[in-house]
């Protein structure tokens, strides 16, 4: 695939931070983004849940704000609706929360990681067949992790 | 005993949710996601279970 052919990656990477998944969906991967959808924002809420509804604020924990401002809108929404909320009394598993929301976002970033090297680089899937298709070592290179190096080699090699 | 189990209950959850999205970023198709998301369990949840069984054994041996 030539540079001009490759979608652009500015907007599905915009949408993958500011909705968990919509990024996967905008790219046509709906199965990924059905579980990065799933996993982030059920992991957000729990945490919120965890830690009474108050842990995610860029005034009362800004800090860790940074890492929730990672899953984009259910950040934004968390944190405009608990604006007025007042701390009266810490719950057991706060931390744990904290933990778990903070996760949520650094999840994301993940996946938006993804969706950049998916525009970028092509489906993970499709590569290792082709892979395995063209090159009989493909099997060896894949599990080594050098799938993407045994790409670009590949690809090199059609070119010429 | 109530308390190992809310505390192995949180560790699923989150051990959950990181197989899933190391499931969706590895794979595309259902079968793919599942198939990456069950392995990358098995191996997150194996991994932690037998590093907290060697951190208990040295436990045990330092105190005795």
């Amino acid at each position: 695939m030539s540079e001009t052919d490759r979608p652009s990656a500015l907007l599905p990477v915009l949408l993958a931070w500011f909705v968990p998944g919509l990024g996967h969906l905008r790219i046509g991967r709906r199965w990924p983004a059905l579980f990065i959808a799933g996993s982030v924002i059920t992991l957000f809420v729990v945490g919120m849940w965890m830690a009474g509804f108050h842990n995610v604020s860029h005034v009362r924990e800004p800090y860790y704000f940074v890492l929730h401002a990672m899953c984009g809108l259910p950040a934004i929404v968390a944190d405009l609706t608990t604006e007025s909320v007042q701390v009266t009394h810490r719950l057991p598993f706060e931390p744990t929360g904290q933990l778990y929301s903070a996760v949520a976002g650094l999840l994301n970033l993940i996946a938006v990681s993804d969706v950049w090297a998916r525009c970028r680089r092509g489906d993970p899937e499709a590569l290792k067949e082709r892979i395995a298709g063209e090159d009989p070592y493909a099997t060896e290179k894949l599990v080594q992790g050098d799938a993407v190096d045994a790409g670009a080699r590949t690809e090199v090699a059609g070119d010429a | 005993m109530h308390d190992l189990i809310g505390r192995g209950a949180q560790f699923l959850v989150v051990t959950l949710a990181v197989s899933m999205v190391i499931g969706a970023i590895r794979a595309t198709s259902l079968q793919g996601v599942l198939r990456e998301t069950l392995r990358s369990f098995v191996a997150l949840s194996g991994g932690m279970v037998l590093l907290v069984i060697a951190l208990q054994l040295l436990l045990s041996v330092v105190q005795a």
